[in-house]
C-alpha cells in the first residue's frame, strides 16, 4: 500500500463508519423483501449451499445459482465462530462495502488519470460510494448481489486493464481473486453479462481509440480471451451446474410473454431524464419511499447539477485522448441501461423475443444500470477537471474552490437519507428485524429431540401457514414482511415453508396447506399427507399475519391439530406451536411402496388425488407407458356454440351492414388499450391479426355476395396467412382479457362464411382453409373436436374434457366439490353430456364430496367429453332493479350480499346498467377479508370503474370476478357512484362457477395386493447422497420423498453386481419413486448427479489458479532478473 | 446537385426506416415518429455536410434544456421526448466522429 493512499483509506473509512453508525444506531438488523435475512446466519447459508440440491428449503429444490454465495459465507462464517451476533455481521458487511465502493473508484480514476488526479479521485470516490443510483437501486433495494458488483467493479475494472496493458499475469490473478471475493454478485446471473459487457467495450475502446493497427488489435485479442478463458475455467465449478439446471428453472419461472411485459412496464419508469440523473422513479416518486421530500421543485433540480458536469466532461472529453473513450462508453452504457425507453430501445423487445436468454436482462436499470455510477463518476471527474481549469485562470481560487464544495455537498445532500440512516424500508417505517427469542428456543428444542435421527431416520418440519409463494409477513415486534425464513432459523431439520414459484412443488405443498383447513378432509388423509411429505414435526406461527391474505386463521388450524390422535401434545415457544408426529406414525424419508396407483395429474392437482385414492401411493409415469386408475383431463376448456340459425343471421348483418363490423369486434378491438397498459406487446400483435384478418373474411365475403364478384384469391392468402400467423404463436393468449367464448364466438363465425363462401363458389381451396381453421380451432381449444358449423348442439355453454385413456375399461366419470353447502347440487342429479360426438344423459350420485354420473366404456387413445357448463343459480339475495343516486355531496350506492359464499370461490356477474347522470359508475366486491391500508383505502380485489355516457341506451355487462380470497367468509357486491351522479340497474345476477374437478376412475381397480414385507436402513450422508440396505419380497416402488428431479438416481447392488432402475417415476404428485423388479436383500445408493459436476469444476479450478499462480511467479521472477540485469 | 439530394434521400429514408425500427419496432407514437424523423435527419446531415455535426450537437444542448425545465415542472413525458431526442443526436453525433476517434483517439475539432 503507497503511503499516499492511506490519507483517502483513512477519509473513506471514516465516512464508512459514519454511515454505520448512523444506519445502526436503533441496533437492530435489517431484512425482509426478496432477500429475507442474508447475513443472519452464514454458518447456516454455507451448509445449505455448498450443495447444489437445497434440502433445507424442503421438500428439495436445485439451487445451483447459491454456490456463488459460498466464498461470502465462508468469510462471514469465520467471523460468526469468533462471536459476531447478525447485527455485528450485517454491519461488517456494509461497512467494507462502503469502503470498497469508495477507495475502488479513488484507485480506478488515479489508475486512468495518473496520480495528479488524487483530490479529484477523493471526490469521485465519495460521489461513488454516495449518489442516487447506490442510495436507491443499491442500499434502498437490499439486493445483496448488487452490493458486491458494484463494490467490485471498480478494482476488477483496474486489473482487467492492467492486464491488458502490461500482459502480466499477477494482474489477471489478482483480477480474478478479486472476482472470487465479489461472486456473490453473480447470484443474479445478468451480472455475470453486466460485467463481460463492460470489459468488453473497454478493451475495444483500447483496441480502437485509437487504432494503431492489426498487430496491437491481435495482442489485445488474444490476451482477452486468455483472460476469459482463465476466468471460465476458475468459475466453472459454479457456472457450469448453473447452465446445465437454470434455463429451464428459469423457463418455468417466467413466460417470454412476462419477461417483455416487465421490460415495458420498467422502461417506461426509466426514462432518459431519471436515467441521467441515475434515479429509479418508483422509489422515489411513486412510492415515495424516501419522503415526500424529493417531490419539492427545488430538491428535484439538484440532481441536474451533476449532470450538467458530467455533460461537459461528455462534450468536452472528446478531445482528449485520454478522457474520449469514456464519452463514448457513457453513451453506450446510457443506451443499454435505459431499456425499451426512447430513443432506439427497441433492439431489447427485438432481443428478447428471438433469443429468450435475454430476458435475464428484462430490468436493464438494474441489471446494466449498475455500470452506471461507475461511468458517470469518471465523467464527473472529467467535467469537474475541465470546469476547474476552465475558471482558475478566471476568477479567484478560493473562491472557485468554495463554489466547488457547495455545488459538490449539494449533490451529496440530495442523498440526504444515506447520511440519516433511511434508506432501508420506507423512510418512516425502516425494515429493522428482531427476530424472536422463540424462533431459537424452538429450533433448539427440536435439535435435541431430533438429533438421533438426523442421519438415519430424516424427517421435515413443516411450518404452518404454508405461504404458496415464497413471501410472508410476521407481527414480530419490529414486524418482517419479505422472504420466509424458517430454513434459516430452523436448523435442526428441513423446512417445507413456502412455494417455489415451481408449479408441479406448489401445487403438491398446495394441497398439504389445503388439508390443515378443510374440515372434508378426515385425519388419514392429513396422516397420509404428513407421512408422503416426510414430516416430523409441525410448527404453527401462530404471530404469521393472515388477514387479507392467502392464508387461513392459525387458530383454526390449532383446533385442528390439537385434535389429531398421531401428533403429540403440542410445545409453546412464545407464538409457536410445535407438535411432533408420534414415532409409530412417522415415515420415513426413503419408503417401499406395493400398494398404488397410476394417476394422469391434473393440472393443478388439490387435494383430490389424495381424497380420491383412498391411502395408496400415487404414482406418475412421466412416459406415459403406465395404465392410469385415476384420468384427470389433459385438456379442459368451456365456450359457447351458437345456433346455426342466429349465425346465419348475424353473418348477414355483418356482409350488408359495412359499419356493424366495428360494432361486432368491439370486445376485442376495445382490449388493445388493455394490452397496451399491460405492455403485453405479443398478445396485442395477436389480437390485432385476429381483428384485421376477420376483417378480411367479412370483406371477402361481402365482395362475394353483396357484389356478386369473383372470389379475391389475394385477399384470401392474405387472410390465410395471417390465421397462421395467430396459431403459428401463442394463440392462447388471445383469451387473457376476453372470454374464450368470445374469440371462439368470432372464429366459429369465420368457420361458418368459409363454408358458405366454399358452397358458394365451388372452391377447393376455401374447403381446405376451412378445414385447416378448424383443426388449429380443435387444436388450440377453441372448439370442441366434434364441432360442425351449421348443425345444433344440445348443449350451448359447454365444457370440453379431453382425456387420454390408457386400457379398454369402464370408466366412472367424477365430480368433486370442496364448498359442502353448493346451493346447486340439485341440477347435477340429470346432466346432458355429449361423448365423442353422441349425446348421453347421466344420472348423478351423490357421495360426501363426489358425484359420481355413472359409468362409461372408453378404449384405449383420446376421448373427448362434453358437459354443461355447471354454473349455480342466482346468488344475490335480493336483485330488484333499482336506481341509485349520489345526493349532493353523498355517494350513491348500492350494495348485494352474496350467498354460499366460500374462500376460493370463483363468480360470474351480469347486469345491465343505464346512466342518467355521469361519465360511468364502480363496481365492486366486498369481503370480510379486505384491509385498510394507513390512508383508509381497503384493499378491494375488484374495484374497477365502467365508463358508460347518459347518452348510452341500456348497456349489458357480463364478466367473470376473481377467485375470492382463501379465507372470504362473506362477500358483497357493490355499486358506487360519484355525487350527483345516478344510474339504473337491473337484472343483476351473480353465479358460482364450477371449480371443482371432472376426472375418471377406472372400475375394478382394486385388485388386492400381496402383502408386502420390506425394510429399509437409511444412511443419510449429506443432502446429495443417501445410501442403505433394502429389503423386499416381491418387486415394489422406492419412493423418495424429495422433489421430483431427473437426475435423482438410483442405484442399486445386489451380490457384487450394480444396476440402474430403468424407469423414475413421480411420487405423490412431487416426490421420486423408481420399480424395484425383483425381490431380495439391496445396497443402494441415491445420488443427485450435477453436484459431480461441481468437485470436478472444482478440481479444474484449482488447476487453474495454480498454473496462474505458478505462472506469475515465474514472470515475476523474470521480471526481477531482467529489471536487474537492465541495472548492471 | 441532383447526386446530392438522390444520396441524402436515400441515407435518410433508410436511415428513418433503421431508427424506425430501432425505436418503436414499426409502432410508433406520434412524437416517436417525430423523433425518428430528427435523428434520422441529422444523422444524413451530419453524413453529407460534415460541417453540420457542430450544429446539430448544438441542437442537443437546446434540447436538453427543456428536459430540465419539464422534469422540474414534473412534465416526464415531455421532458423524456427532449431528453432522449438530445441524448439520440449526441449519439448519433458520435457515431459520424467515429473515423476521427478511431484515427486519433479523440476529435481534434467539432
Amino acid at each position: 500500500m503507497k503511503k499516499k493512499n492511506l490519507p483517502a483509506i483513512f477519509l473513506f473509512s471514516t465516512v464508512a463508519i459514519l454511515l454505520i453508525f448512523s444506519w445502526f444506531r436503533s441496533g437492530f438488523i435489517y431484512g425482509g423483501g426478496d432477500v429475507g435475512l442474508q447475513t443472519y446466519n452464514p454458518l447456516r447459508i454455507l451448509e445449505i449451499a455448498r450443495y447444489i440440491w437445497w434440502e433445507a428449503t424442503a421438500p428439495g429444490t436445485p439451487t445451483p445459482q447459491g454456490l456463488t454465495a459460498i466464498p461470502f459465507n465462508l468469510i462471514f462464517s469465520s467471523l460468526q465462530l469468533l462471536g459476531f451476533n447478525p447485527l455485528m455481521l450485517q454491519a461488517s458487511l456494509f461497512f467494507l462495502t462502503l469502503l470498497s465502493m469508495g477507495f475502488g473508484m479513488y484507485l480506478l480514476i488515479l489508475f486512468l488519470f495518473g496520480k495528479d488526479y488524487r483530490k479529484y479521485a477523493i471526490l469521485g470516490g465519495l460521489f461513488y460510494m454516495i449518489n442516487p443510483y447506490m442510495m436507491i437501486s443499491v442500499w434502498h433495494r437490499f439486493v445483496h448481489s448488487t452490493f458486491f458488483i458494484s463494490a467490485g467493479l471498480p478494482f476488477l475494472i483496474i486489473f482487467w486493464l492492467k492486464w491488458i496493458r502490461n500482459n502480466n499475469p499477477l494482474s489477471l490473478l489478482l483480477f480474478l481473486l478479486i472476482n472470487l471475493i465479489s461472486l456473490y454478485g453473480f447470484g443474479t446471473m445478468a451480472y455475470i453479462l453486466t460485467l463481460w459487457l463492460f470489459l468488453f467495450l473497454i478493451t475495444i475502446a483500447e483496441i480502437i481509440f485509437p487504432w494503431s493497427g492489426f498487430k496491437k488489435a491481435k495482442k489485445v485479442g488474444i490476451f482477452f480471451c486468455i483472460g476469459f478463458l482463465l476466468w471460465f475455467l476458475t468459475n466453472i465449478w459454479w457456472f457450469l451446474p448453473i447452465f446445465q439446471i437454470a434455463p429451464s428453472f428459469l423457463a418455468e419461472q417466467h413466460s417470454n410473454e412476462q419477461t417483455l411485459a416487465t421490460l415495458y412496464t420498467l422502461g417506461q419508469q426509466t426514462v432518459l431524464p431519471y436515467l441521467l440523473q441515475m434515479v429509479n422513479p418508483f422509489y422515489l416518486f411513486s412510492q415515495l419511499d424516501f419522503g415526500t421530500g424529493y417531490l419539492n421543485v427545488f430538491v428535484r433540480i439538484i440532481p441536474w447539477f451533476f449532470v450538467a458536469i458530467i455533460f461537459v466532461g461528455l462534450t468536452r472529453g472528446i478531445y482528449s485522448a485520454t478522457w474520449a473513450k469514456w464519452s463514448v462508453i457513457y453513451l453506450l452504457v446510457v443506451i443499454l441501461s435505459k431499456g425499451v425507453a426512447s430513443p432506439l430501445g427497441y433492439f431489447y423487445v427485438f432481443g428478447m423475443k428471438h433469443f429468450f436468454p435475454l430476458g435475464v436482462l428484462r430490468n436493464p436499470f438494474e441489471k446494466i444500470g449498475v455500470l452506471l455510477p461507475i461511468v458517470s463518476t469518471i465523467l464527473l471527474i472529467i467535467g469537474t477537471k475541465i470546469i476547474f481549469d476552465f475558471f482558475k485562470t478566471r476568477i479567484n481560487t478560493r473562491l472557485l474552490k468554495a463554489a466547488s464544495a457547495v455545488t459538490f455537498f449539494l449533490i451529496l445532500a440530495f442523498c440526504w437519507p444515506v447520511f440519516a440512516g433511511q434508506i432501508f424500508g420506507r423512510f418512516n417505517k425502516p425494515v429493522f428485524v428482531e427476530v424472536p427469542k422463540s424462533y431459537e428456543d424452538a429450533n433448539l428444542w427440536i435439535k435435541a429431540d431430533y438429533s438421533k435421527d438426523v442421519y438415519t431416520n430424516p424427517g421435515k418440519i413443516l411450518h404452518l401457514p404454508l405461504t404458496k409463494g415464497e413471501s410472508i409477513t410476521y407481527n414480530w415486534e419490529n414486524g418482517y414482511s419479505g422472504l420466509e425464513p424458517s430454513a434459516l432459523l430452523f436448523t435442526a431439520a428441513p423446512s417445507i415453508s413456502h412455494g417455489f414459484n415451481l408449479k408441479q412443488v406448489d401445487n403438491s405443498l398446495r394441497a398439504l396447506y389445503l388439508a390443515f383447513h378443510n374440515p372434508l378432509v378426515g385425519q388419514d388423509t392429513i396422516l397420509r399427507m404428513l407421512q408422503d411429505f416426510n414430516v416430523r414435526y409441525i410448527v404453527l406461527h401462530k404471530d404469521a399475519t393472515w388477514e387479507g391474505g392467502e392464508f387461513f386463521e392459525p387458530q383454526q388450524s390449532e383446533s385442528i391439530l390439537n385434535n389429531l390422535a398421531f401428533l403429540e401434545a403440542p410445545k409453546r415457544f412464545g407464538e409457536l406451536l410445535i407438535y411432533k408426529v408420534s414415532d409409530s406414525y412417522f415415515k420415513s424419508r426413503i419408503s417401499i411402496s406395493n400398494n398404488f396407483d397410476f394417476i394422469n395429474p391434473p393440472e393443478e392437482p388439490s387435494l383430490w388425488p389424495y381424497l380420491l385414492s383412498e391411502n395408496r401411493t400415487l404414482i406418475t409415469d412421466l412416459n406415459k407407458k403406465a395404465s392410469d386408475t385415476l384420468i384427470f383431463p389433459k385438456e379442459s376448456f368451456t365456450y359457447s356454440e351458437a345456433s346455426p340459425s342466429s349465425t346465419l343471421f348475424l353473418i348477414n348483418q355483418l356482409i350488408f351492414s359495412p359499419n356493424y363490423d366495428d360494432l361486432w369486434l368491439n370486445p376485442i378491438i376495445g382490449l388493445k388499450k388493455v394490452y397496451r397498459i399491460n405492455h403485453e406487446i405479443i398478445g396485442e400483435e395477436i389480437n390485432d391479426k385476429l381483428i384485421s384478418a376477420t376483417k378480411k373474411i367479412l370483406k371477402i365475403s361481402r365482395s362475394i355476395f353483396s357484389e356478386n364478384k369473383q372470389l379475391p384469391i389475394s385477399d384470401l392468402k392474405d387472410y390465410e396467412n395471417e390465421m397462421k400467423q395467430i396459431f403459428d404463436s401463442n394463440s392462447a393468449v388471445l383469451a387473457y382479457y376476453a372470454q374464450n367464448k368470445t374469440i371462439s364466438n368470432i372464429f366459429q363465425v369465420q368457420l361458418y362464411i368459409l363454408r358458405v363462401i366454399a358452397n358458394k363458389q365451388s372452391s377447393d381451396a376455401v374447403v381446405k382453409i376451412g378445414d385447416d381453421l378448424k383443426k388449429s380451432l380443435i387444436d388450440h381449444q377453441f372448439i370442441s373436436s366434434y364441432y360442425k358449423e351449421g348443425q345444433s348442439s344440445p348443449l350451448f355453454d359447454k365444457t370440453v374434457l379431453k382425456f387420454e385413456i390408457p386400457i379398454d375399461s369402464s370408466y366412472e366419470l367424477l365430480l368433486t366439490f370442496l364448498n359442502a353447502q353448493d346451493p346447486y347440487l340439485e341440477k347435477y342429479k340429470q346432466i346432458t353430456s355429449i361423448i365423442d360426438g353422441q349425446t348421453r344423459i347421466f344420472t348423478g350420485t351423490k357421495k360426501d364430496y363426489i358425484i359420481s354420473l355413472g359409468e362409461v366404456f372408453l378404449t384405449e387413445g383420446t376421448h373427448e367429453i362434453n358437459l354443461p357448463v355447471l354454473i349455480s343459480d342466482n346468488l344475490v339475495s335480493n336483485p330488484t332493479d333499482t336506481r341509485i343516486e349520489g345526493v349532493q355531496s353523498q355517494i350513491g350506492y348500492l350494495e348485494n350480499k352474496i350467498d354460499y359464499v366460500a374462500g376460493g370461490d370463483t363468480y360470474q356477474i351480469s347486469f345491465i346498467a343505464k346512466l342518467e347522470k355521469g361519465n360511468g359508475f364502480y363496481i365492486q366486491l366486498l369481503q370480510d377479508t379486505d384491509t385498510y391500508n394507513e390512508e383508509g383505502q381497503a384493499s378491494y380485489q375488484v374495484n374497477q370503474f365502467i365508463n358508460q355516457t347518459p347518452q348510452q341506451d341500456w348497456v349489458e355487462y357480463n364478466f367473470p370476478l376473481p377467485a375470492l380470497r382463501a379465507t372470504t367468509k362473506s362477500a358483497v357486491v357493490r355499486f358506487l357512484l360519484e355525487p350527483q351522479n345516478s344510474a339504473l340497474i337491473k337484472n343483476l345476477k351473480v353465479v358460482r362457477l364450477f371449480d371443482g374437478e371432472i376426472l375418471l376412475r377406472k372400475i375394478d381397480n382394486f385388485q388386492k395386493t400381496a402383502s408386502l414385507s420390506a425394510t429399509v436402513s437409511i444412511n443419510h450422508k449429506s443432502p446429495v447422497s443417501f445410501s442403505g440396505q433394502l429389503h423386499i419380497d416381491q418387486p415394489a416402488f422406492l419412493v423418495f420423498s424429495e422433489s421430483y428431479h431427473p437426475s435423482w438416481k438410483l442405484t442399486l447392488s445386489k451380490d457384487g453386481s450394480h444396476h440402474l432402475p430403468s424407469a423414475h417415476y413421480l411420487a405423490n404428485l412431487y416426490a421420486n419413486a423408481y420399480f424395484v423388479e425383483e425381490a431380495g436383500d439391496y445396497n443402494f445408493k441415491l445420488e443427485f448427479e450435477p453436484q459431480k459436476i461441481v468437485e470436478f469444476g472444482l478440481i479444474v479450478a484449482i488447476i487453474s489458479y495454480g498454473v496462474l499462480i505458478g505462472y506469475s511467479l515465474v514472470n515475476a521472477f523474470k521480471r526481477k532478473t531482467f529489471k536487474g540485469y537492465e541495472k548492471n | 446537385m441532383k447526386k446530392i439530394i438522390i444520396l441524402f434521400v436515400t441515407i435518410f429514408v433508410i436511415s428513418f426506416t433503421a431508427l424506425l425500427f430501432l425505436n418503436t419496432g414499426f409502432n410508433a407514437n406520434s412524437w416517436e415518429y417525430l423523433q425518428s424523423f430528427i435523428l434520422a435527419l441529422t444523422f444524413t446531415c451530419n453524413l453529407i455536410w460534415p460541417r453540420t455535426r457542430r450544429i446539430t450537437l448544438f441542437l442537443a444542448v437546446v434540447f436538453i434544456l427543456p428536459m430540465i425545465v419539464l422534469f422540474t415542472l414534473k412534465r416526464i413525458d415531455m421532458a423524456n421526448a427532449f431528453g432522449s431526442t438530445a441524448i439520440g443526436i449526441v449519439s448519433l453525433s458520435m457515431v459520424s466522429y467515429l473515423p476521427q476517434l478511431v484515427k486519433k483517439g479523440y476529435i481534434e475539432k467539432l
